[in-house]
């Protein structure tokens, strides 16, 4: 096994894609990308993942279905009624769908740009929806909207980064985070 | 080469590194060899794990008022109430459970904060030649106050909830 992925990465070509038709070319027969995501801002971070299976080689159009995780408890304040408020451990969760597209500069680079829709829940430690002297702990769920948008290196044919700007309804923190990617397409 | 062909191959080589390490890992776990049990040893599962809680001090709060529930706490199943004067405390519970904790603040402007967090004690299993040991997984409680400042000073109005009585 270690042998095969040697021989995988070493005997891979440097420029995958010679020009913009051999892009559309490789779009097409290689319909399959998966990522391993981070989404992050100060004090906060989500892990997840992503397929893409591309729709329209010529146009680099593809489809996307998202998951992401934050994996820890990150602390929030809940405002439940004047002058009383929960202070919560909070792990979130979010699936997404949308349609995203590429833009090809040259073998390595290409700008991308995505936009769907997502739902967001969330898990607190400590209590579900519990009620504590007559105030209501309320989840802060639902669907969200997502963009994002960014830039792509491919490394050779199979391996790729990106680094862009994502935005998500988190509810409870701010909507905006840094995005990075390591992927493949296969 | 290249400069970018130079940052390719160094990719790949950290990349074979990772998973050489990784194969060997799995090789080393693989093999009939055990270890030999330590002296200090816990042979059985004991009944009784450690719950840690923290929580904060400060002139607002010269003590802080905790309850510490078995699950959620909304389940009312409730196992201590205690007033904290310190900024922890560790407690002997049953192992195998889920505790809760809520620690009541005031803050300078009148606000109430209700702090809540929750984890499980347990204990984790190693195994050696001579059979397993069990070594202490304490839950870990965190209520101390993260937002000791008002909500419109820290900025956070906007992902507040709105106002709901029950």
């Amino acid at each position: 096994m270690l042998r095969i992925l040697s021989l995988l990465l070493i005997s891979s070509s440097v420029f995958p894609q010679f020009d913009l038709g051999g892009a559309k070319t490789y779009e097409g027969s290689h319909k399959h990308s998966a990522y391993f995501e981070m989404p992050f801002r100060t004090h906060d971070i989500a892990l997840g993942g992503t397929y893409r299976h591309s729709l329209n080689s010529d146009n680099f159009i593809g489809a996307f279905v998202s998951f992401y995780a934050r994996p820890y408890g990150k602390a929030i304040l809940l405002k439940s009624g004047p002058n009383f408020y929960f202070q919560l451990k909070e792990y979130r969760y979010v699936t997404a769908v949308g349609l995203d597209k590429k833009i090809w500069i040259n073998n390595h680079y290409d700008v991308f740009f995505g936009g769907g829709v997502g739902l967001a829940l969330v898990d607190y430690r400590g209590t579900g929806t519990g009620v504590y002297r007559g105030h209501k702990i309320v989840k802060k769920e639902g669907l969200t909207p997502l963009a994002q948008a960014g830039v792509s290196y491919k490394f050779n044919r199979w391996i790729l980064i990106r680094i862009g700007g994502q935005y998500m309804d988190m509810k409870t923190t701010k909507s905006f985070r840094t995005y990075a990617v390591a992927g493949g397409q296969f | 080469m290249k400069k970018r062909e130079r940052l390719f191959v160094i990719c790949s080589f950290v990349l074979l590194g990772v998973l050489f390490f990784s194969a060997c890992q799995i090789l080393s776990e693989s093999d009939d060899e055990c270890d030999t049990r330590p002296s200090n040893c816990l042979e059985s599962k004991p009944g009784m794990g450690t719950l840690e809680v923290s929580c904060t001090i400060n002139s607002k709060n010269p003590s802080v008022p905790i309850a510490i529930y078995r699950g959620d706490f909304e389940k009312n199943d409730l196992v201590l109430r205690d007033t904290l004067s310190g900024s922890g405390k560790s407690y002997t519970v049953p192992t195998d459970q889920y505790y809760s904790v809520v620690a009541e603040y005031r803050r300078g402007n009148g606000d109430t904060v209700i702090a809540i967090d929750g984890d499980d004690v347990d204990f984790s299993r190693n195994d050696y030649c001579e059979g397993p040991c069990y070594e202490s997984d304490p839950g870990e409680i965190d209520v101390r106050l993260l937002f000791p400042k008002v909500a419109s000073e820290a900025g956070r109005t906007k992902f507040m909830t709105k106002a709901r009585h029950y």
